[in-house]
């Protein structure tokens, strides 16, 4: 085998000498400048035969391992080298004998200074019977590259317990913008920071839909999500109604925009009430569109069902690029429990709202109804006592020597009952008027300032831009308070009940109070100016007539009362629609001269 | 139209109203008594006489259902027929089944309120017909010695005059004599008769 391995490079050349003796001095330079270039690599260069004696080793060979060439050809790795790396070697030679394709090993070396790590191309070399007659090293020194790979590990390790153990956020991202790396810390100051923003959405904006969606997008600002989602249950808890969406769909109307509670992955955290975590989205079962996924990029969705006291008041879904760990998804938890509490104290405030203004409502009819009551009585008195004596009068004259005295008795007594549904009618009337008894020196600027302490619940439940205008300096008028209280109210109701269906154009209130003299006499004016539905000038006259109403709950009571009540004061009130939307409705008011007795 | 002597007390605060019943009343031959209040006929002694209360509802102080409660107990009880301006459902049935004739809301047809009146005092009439006869009979039980009573017990549950002188250990003409002074007494004509007036007075079955 030696004999004949041996003998093929030299059968070849021999060929080649025979069939072309022209090219054996070329031939001799090829191998010189071969040699020459091997010798003037960098790497470590040998040749073995199949038993692995050398055959050749390069200059850097005899120069490294500090062996010459005339030493070495011949002889094995073990009667040069210590014992354990030339049985290394050697193992390394063999594998490639027996694959017969090139093959790379990392081979330790023992130098001056010490140990070094060779990257070695290890490669057979094969005579015309294919047969594995030789092999080849290229060995390249490694060793400085294996002690950098090694610091940087170390220096990595190192960094990465500092980072983890940090209190300070630390944030890699890659240059094409991507999450590399987040620790802990991290976690839980965006969890500190996406919770003061959801405490912020609740505090300032008035619609669900707009402090979920602030949420949404501070969740996917902070988080790094590719999509945010929140999702409340509807009245019946049967279908979940998308509420915000941030990141890659902003849009509320699309597929999923109504899930029935049980039905995808989202109905079934509705459902079950537990939180759903996919680490692997493209190949978990339970997702029906990777297609999606794979061309957004996700990989992984959190959801989170959104729990105050056992009760489901929403779902929170969360989208990722990256994997989520144990942390992040911990501080996601933390944040929709803040938004959850968020919409279950926003949805008691709600309640509580409409029963204050149910119980307004009823407050109102009450008495209403309690005043009606008293009026039909007072009424009805006289008016029985009527007809029974119309009926005795009848009944009188019926007979066959009719009682004159008592019949003329009895139509007295009609024409007095009669009178006296007058006066009372006419008392009622009185009464609605208010007496001047009760009049004192008042400040009309006072007046609204008390009442608008009244109405802020109402003002902000029905998201009014409240503006006032009320001069210092006004003059007082002589009035009854808590009549004038009632008319100010009356009108700054009337005001937001005609903004409560605007929804295209601020809601704008304006209320003012000015000096407004007419000649000599010096008065009082109170506007109130709403941007609502305002009224038809052909519905003017009707406006305070009794029983007149554009509400579909309301009395009709309240302008005509306010009217009689500013009459009385020697004022007066009138409305006139604005050049925009909306109407104002004022009144007047006589300035109290104080030197008149 | 009905006995002179018969009278409609009214309690109502409104005189107008209390003069135009009178007067309405009045077409039909029958007395009123006015008054103003609950107390104010309470603290009358009415006369025994067949009468009807005609009673608003609304009073000051004390109430028209309120006045009927405490009537409820007097005696001698007395017909009510109510009158009220604004009477609501839960108020006319607790009046009605207190024991009102009628209730009536005010402005109310005169023949209704007529008619209502006129049965009232036939009922209080017939009432004191029946609590006159009781107190008759009441009056000629009392009259009877104690051994004429046992007879008279023994008498209604159908003891011959042999057994009742046996059970209370006397002779047959002893017997014979106590029942006819008892059947004078009582103003009985038959047994048939005195077992009726025995009912009617609710005496207990004799001892055994």
């Amino acid at each position: 085998v030696t004999h004949r391995q041996q003998s093929g490079p030299n059968d070849r050349r021999s060929d080649g000498a025979r069939q072309k003796s022209d090219v054996r001095q070329p031939k001799r330079a090829e191998e010189a400048l071969a040699r020459e270039i091997l010798n003037n690599s960098a790497n470590l260069i040998s040749l073995k035969d199949a038993e692995g004696r050398y055959l050749f080793v390069n200059r850097q060979f005899e120069k490294t391992l500090h062996v010459r060439q005339e030493q070495i050809r011949g002889k094995k790795d073990d009667e040069i080298f210590p014992p354990e790396q030339a049985a290394a070697f050697r193992a390394n030679d063999l594998q490639v004998l027996h694959a017969g394709v090139p093959m790379e090993f990392e081979e330790a070396t023992l130098q001056d200074d010490g140990a070094h790590t060779c990257l070695v191309q290890k490669f057979p070399l094969i005579n015309a019977e294919g047969k594995v007659y030789a092999t080849g090293g290229i060995g390249s020194d490694i060793t400085e590259r294996k002690r950098a790979e090694q610091a940087l590990r170390e220096s990595e390790e190192h960094y990465r317990l500092l980072c983890e153990g940090a209190a300070d956020v630390v944030i890699s991202i890659n240059e094409s913008g991507q999450l590399v790396f987040v620790n802990p810390a991290t976690d839980s100051a965006r969890q500190a920071v996406v919770r003061a923003d959801v405490g912020v959405a609740f505090a300032t904006k008035d619609s669900l839909r707009a402090i979920l969606q602030a949420c949404a997008e501070s969740v996917v600002r902070h988080f790094e999500a590719a999509l945010a989602r929140i999702w409340t249950p509807d009245k019946d808890h049967d279908v979940l109604e998308l509420q915000a969406s941030a990141g890659l769909h902003t849009d509320l109307d699309g597929p999923h925009s109504r899930v029935p509670v049980g039905f995808l992955n989202i109905g079934q955290i509705a459902k079950e009430r537990k939180r759903l975590v996919i680490n692997d989205v493209v190949n978990d079962p339970w997702i029906p569109d990777k297609a999606w996924a794979r061309n957004e990029g996700v990989m992984a969705i959190a959801g989170y069902p959104l729990l105050v006291r056992d009760s489901l008041v929403g779902v929170m879904t969360f989208f990722s690029k990256s994997s989520l760990s144990t942390e992040t998804l911990d501080a996601l938890a933390s944040v929709a429990d803040a938004i959850a509490q968020g919409i279950a104290q926003k949805r008691a405030e709600e309640a509580w709202q409409s029963r204050q203004a149910e119980l307004a409502r009823v407050a109102r009819l009450a008495t209403m109804a309690e005043l009606s009551a008293s009026i039909a009585h007072e009424v009805t008195q006289p008016l029985a006592a009527i007809v029974t004596n119309g009926d005795a009068c009848l009944r009188l004259l019926a007979s066959d020597r009719p009682n004159v005295s008592e019949t003329r008795g009895a139509v007295a007594s009609i024409i007095r009952d009669a009178r006296r549904a007058v006066d009372v009618v006419a008392r009622v009337r009185a009464l609605l008027k208010k007496s001047d008894v009760d009049r004192t020196p008042l400040d009309l600027g006072q007046i609204v300032r008390d009442v608008l302490a009244l109405v802020p619940r109402e003002v902000a439940g029905h998201r009014i831009v409240l503006q006032t205008s009320l001069a210092d300096d006004l003059p007082p008028v002589l009035g009854d308070r808590i009549g004038l209280q009632q008319v100010v109210l009356n009108l700054l109701t009337n005001a937001i009940e005609a903004m409560r269906d605007v929804a295209e154009r601020r809601r704008e209130l304006v209320i003012s109070s000015r000096r407004y003299d007419v000649g000599p006499d010096v008065g009082v004016l109170v506007a109130v100016q709403d941007a609502g539905v305002g009224f038809e000038r052909g519905s003017l006259d009707q406006l305070f007539e009794p029983l007149y109403t554009t509400k579909p709950d309301g009395l009709g009571m309240g302008l005509s009362i306010s009217r009689s009540i500013i009459l009385s004061h020697g004022g007066r009130l009138w409305a006139t629609p604005n050049a925009g939307y909306g109407a104002t409705f004022q009144f007047v008011l006589p300035a109290w001269k104080s030197q008149r007795p | 139209v009905s006995g002179a002597d018969s009278i409609v007390f009214i309690v109502d605060d409104d005189p107008s109203m209390c003069e135009a019943l009178t007067r309405l009343l009045g077409t039909v031959g029958l007395k009123t008594q006015v008054f103003k209040t609950a107390h104010e006929l309470l603290g009358t002694k009415r006369p025994d006489t067949p009468s009807c209360l005609v009673l608003d509802v609304r009073l000051p102080g004390l109430s028209g259902l309120d006045l009927q409660r405490e009537l409820a107990n007097a005696d001698p009880p007395i017909p009510i027929v109510f009158i009220t301006a604004h009477g609501d459902i839960p108020m006319t049935v607790q009046a009605m089944k207190a024991g009102a004739v009628e209730f009536l809301t005010k402005p109310f047809r005169d023949q209704q309120l007529l008619e209502a009146v006129q049965q009232a005092i036939d009922r209080d009439r017939a009432a004191r017909h029946q609590r006159a006869e009781l107190a008759e009979l009441r009056r000629r039980y009392e009259s009877l010695t104690q051994r004429e009573r046992q007879v008279m017990t023994l008498v209604v549950t159908g003891s011959l005059n042999k057994q009742i002188a046996a059970e209370l250990g006397t002779s047959e003409a002893t017997v014979k004599a106590h029942r006819a002074q008892l059947m004078r007494k009582m103003e009985a004509e038959s047994v048939a008769q005195l077992v009726r007036i025995a009912e009617g007075l609710g005496l207990p079955p004799p001892r055994r």
